[in-house]
Parts: C-alpha cells; sequence; structure tokens
C-alpha cells in the first residue's frame, strides 16, 4: 500500500461522509480533518511506517503536502 | 437576589445512552418491570483479566450515535456524554444545526474523565515498551472533554463547566446549571453526566475497596441488591445521562413540553470521613432541597435513593430518610435503581435524576430489583419492591447523590400541574 492509499483508508475510517478518492490538491480542513485529526493521522502513519517525523514539521494543508512529507521522510528510515 | 426574583427552571429533555438498547422511555418501562441490565463482564484486554459483574451499553454504537469523525477523536465516556446530549436536545424538540445560542452552556459531571484513553497509554508504555503517545492522549482524557464537544456540535457559547465530586458529580452539575438559570447567567443549560469506568484497573480499585458484588454468569444479574439482607456492595454501570434545563417563560415562548420543574437543590459536606457516610450531613442536604422547593415532607411521593448496596451506607440512607420525613417516612416510596442500571460514578446522579423526571411525569414508581426480605437495618420506609408501582399521585420527587468525600447533593423535583 502506498502512502496515498494509506492515507485515503485512514479517512474513509475516521471521517463522515468520506470522498470517494483524494486528489491531491484535497484540503485536509474540507475533508472533515482539523488540526487534531491531522496530528493523530500523521502519528497512526508514523507508527505504521516506525518512523518519527521532527517537531517542527510545517503541518500540512492538503493531501499532497500530506503525502510530500511521508514521503520525505521514508527514505531518510531507510537509509539510517 | 431575592427568592421571589429568583427564576424558575424547567425539564424540557431527557436523554441517555440506554444499556438495554432503545429509547429512554424503553429504558423506564424495563426498569419498571425491575429488569436488570447487569452481567458478567470479562475485561481480558490487559495482562491481568478480571470478571465483575457490571452494565456495559454493548448496543451503544458511537460512529452511529454521534459520527465518525467526532468518535475518532473522543474517550468513550466522551462518546456516552455527547450521545446523551443530542438524545436529551432532541427530546427537547430543538434541531441539531443553528438552534445554539450563547445563551445556553453545557454543566456535567464525570468522576474520572478519559479513563480507557489512561489505561491505553499505560499499556502501550508500561506493557508494550511503546515510547510516545497519541497526540489526542490529553484532550480524550480531560474531564471537561465531553462538556467542550457537547458545547461545539451544539453551539452553545455561554458557561461550559465540568464538576468531578465523586458520586455526586452529575447530580451537582444538574443542579449548579439550576442555579445559574435561576439567577440569569444563563436561559438554557445541557445538564447530566457520562463515565465509562469498565477499565481493568479502575475495577480493580474498586474490587480492593471491597465494596463490588460478586457474581457469576447465572448469578451476576442480581448481584446488586440495595437494602436487601445480606447485600454485600454495588456494580459498576458505564453510561450517559442529560437533561434540558429552561428558564420557564423561555421554554412556555417556544411551546416546549415541560416535564416537570426542578424546583430544589441542597448540597451539604459530611466532613467527617472520606468513605463513610454521615447521617447529619444528608439530612442537611435533603432539607435544604425540600426548603427551596417549598415542599412539606408529606408531599414528596418518590425518593430515589443513593442506595449503592453496601452494608454501611444503606442504613445511613434509611435512618437520614427517617429523620428527613418523620411520620411519613413509613409510606415514602423508596427505591435504588442502581439495582438494574448499576453505579455509574460520576453519571449516577444525571441517570438517576432522568428516571425520577420520568417517574413524576409519568407518576409510576420504579422499584428495587431483587429486594426480596429488607434487610433488619434498613426497615422504616416504604420499599418498592418487585414491579414498580403505577397510578400513582404525587406532587414531587427527590434524588439523593451521596458521596466519597462526604459530597452530598439532593434534587428535589415538583409535577407541572
Amino acid at each position: 500500500m502506498n502512502t496515498l492509499e494509506l492515507i485515503t483508508q485512514y479517512v474513509k475510517e475516521h471521517v463522515d461522509n468520506p470522498p470517494d478518492s483524494l486528489a491531491l490538491e484535497s484540503k485536509l480542513s474540507e475533508i472533515g480533518l482539523d488540526s487534531l485529526a491531522v496530528l493523530e493521522m500523521m502519528f497512526e502513519i508514523e507508527e505504521k511506517y516506525d518512523i518519527h517525523l521532527p517537531n517542527n514539521v510545517q503541518m500540512p494543508e492538503t493531501i499532497g503536502q500530506l503525502v510530500d512529507l511521508i514521503e520525505k521522510f521514508k527514505p531518510l528510515l531507510v537509509n539510517e | 437576589m431575592s427568592k421571589s426574583s429568583k427564576r424558575r427552571v424547567a425539564v424540557t429533555g431527557v436523554g441517555l445512552v440506554n444499556p438495554f438498547g432503545g429509547n429512554t422511555e424503553d429504558f423506564f418501562d424495563s426498569i419498571m418491570q425491575g429488569k436488570s441490565a447487569v452481567s458478567l463482564y470479562r475485561h481480558t484486554s490487559s495482562s491481568s483479566p478480571i470478571a465483575q459483574p457490571a452494565v456495559v451499553c454493548p448496543q451503544f454504537n458511537p460512529d452511529q450515535a454521534i459520527g465518525r469523525s467526532l468518535s475518532s477523536l473522543t474517550d468513550r465516556y466522551s462518546q456516552l456524554g455527547i450521545s446523551a446530549a443530542f438524545s436529551a436536545w432532541d427530546d427537547a424538540g430543538l434541531p441539531r444545526t443553528d438552534a445554539g445560542s450563547d445563551d445556553y452552556g453545557v454543566s456535567w459531571g464525570t468522576g474520572v474523565g478519559g479513563a480507557h484513553t489512561i489505561e491505553k497509554g499505560y499499556i502501550d508504555f508500561y506493557e508494550h515498551g511503546k515510547r510516545r503517545a497519541s497526540p489526542l492522549s490529553v484532550v480524550q482524557v480531560m474531564t471537561n472533554a465531553a462538556a467542550s464537544n457537547i458545547a461545539i456540535s451544539l453551539g452553545l457559547g455561554g458557561s461550559c463547566l465540568t464538576y468531578s465530586v465523586a458520586c455526586a458529580s452529575s447530580a451537582i452539575s444538574i443542579g449548579e446549571a439550576y442555579r445559574r438559570i435561576q439567577m440569569g447567567d444563563a436561559t438554557l443549560i445541557v445538564a447530566g453526566g457520562s463515565e465509562a469506568p469498565l477499565t481493568s484497573s479502575i475495577m480493580r480499585a474498586w474490587e480492593g475497596m471491597r465494596v463490588i458484588a460478586m457474581g457469576d454468569e447465572e448469578t451476576a444479574y442480581r448481584a446488586c441488591r440495595p437494602f436487601q439482607e445480606g447485600r454485600t456492595g454495588f456494580v459498576l454501570g458505564e453510561g450517559g445521562a442529560a437533561l434540558i434545563l429552561e428558564e420557564w417563560d423561555h421554554a412556555v415562548d417556544r411551546g416546549a413540553r415541560i416535564y416537570c420543574e426542578l424546583a430544589g437543590y441542597g448540597q451539604s459536606c459530611d466532613h467527617v470521613n472520606l468513605v463513610r457516610p454521615d447521617e447529619k450531613g444528608q439530612v442537611r442536604a435533603i432539607n435544604g432541597a425540600l426548603r427551596e422547593a417549598e415542599l412539606t415532607p408529606a408531599e414528596v411521593g418518590y425518593v430515589n435513593a443513593h442506595g449503592t448496596a453496601t452494608t454501611e451506607g444503606d442504613p445511613i440512607e434509611i435512618n437520614t430518610l427517617k429523620a428527613v420525613f418523620g411520620g411519613h417516612a413509613a409510606n415514602l416510596p423508596v427505591s435504588a435503581t442502581k439495582s438494574m442500571h448499576g453505579h455509574l460514578l460520576g453519571a449516577a446522579g444525571a441517570v438517576e435524576a432522568l428516571i425520577t423526571v420520568l417517574a413524576l411525569a409519568r407518576q409510576e414508581i420504579p422499584p428495587t430489583a431483587h429486594l426480596e426480605e429488607v434487610a433488619a437495618d434498613c426497615l422504616g420506609v416504604r420499599h418498592v419492591m418487585g414491579e414498580g408501582l403505577r397510578g400513582m399521585s404525587f406532587r414531587a420527587a427527590v434524588t439523593n447523590s451521596f458521596a466519597f468525600g462526604g459530597s452530598n447533593a439532593v434534587l428535589a423535583f415538583r409535577s407541572v400541574s
């Protein structure tokens, strides 16, 4: 499962009336994810990939930004 | 503020999470028949499994009740509370959207708050060796989480307060909401409480105090037997209950159905012992509620007792009732409904207030289930045994909540007519 699929599955399981598919430009707040919900989703994805995003990362506002953030740190872990 | 200038307070909505399933009326019908929601509950999700007679709400589906987005962000105690508040709001004839106001508030009670989140965190740390906690931990555990989520969901911009006074928490949250409306600080308040105490550590803690009634698969349903000879204590229960309290004229102006009037609230502290109740403190609380409601003892037609079925607590409450009600005590119908819905700790006062409201509105009095032989030290009132009493005619009803710590809260309701 790639990162976008993982996010899509999370959204389907955690928000009311989730969209059938997620566009990269979709705003997280418009999907029904407020800042707390985004934090929790990031935490669960970190657990899943066994990665640890730095505390000072810019909070993503769109699906695309979230995907980029996760992808950016996944290879780092693999290289460690 | 002088007494005459205090505003009257109507009860215009009731709601709860029902351990039997169904709606609030179904719940009342069940307890009128003396049905017990108690069963043997096995907690197996820690390394130290435990089984106790307890009340769970197996049909409660948080995703359906409050929506998936909200249930994903909340502890079970909040989910139970938000659901109960929504039910009461609906029952009061208020639409879910655009019906909120900055003159409306929330007054909530809980003893523990987000206990399931706390326990999960500790199990993650100490059993699974995790080194990080969910970012939702704080907002799920905090004791005002349920109240705040109710205010956010319904658009209530007035005071949003949570009281944690052990087993009197939600009787006090209802009483203090009553005070705010009386004094003109709010026109409507969602008042109640919720608790989700069926975690391994909380079950162990109560077991350690030797106040939990034991039972097996066959006997668990009748484990909690208030006032009964040989009683052994209470059973824990999860749930939530809420009342919509409303300034009288506000309720009348919008054509709301009024169940009854919340007419008196008495609060006191025993100041004697943390766990041993004291008759004098309890008497002060009941007398305070009756005095404010301008009720004579003979006008009270039902007392929903605190009645936890402990060997020490039950006779003290009966002595209190005999002291307050004097010659009327012997004819005063009394029941302890914890025998059926369990002890909801910080939510107990709210569910018992709801039962008292419905008893008064329907003129029906639920029984103390499983009470067959009244203990000698609990004689002196009219214990309601077997099925409930129907076709009654009474003007007022009282509910007692007597907490560890010696904090007592009594609510007096008066019928509309």
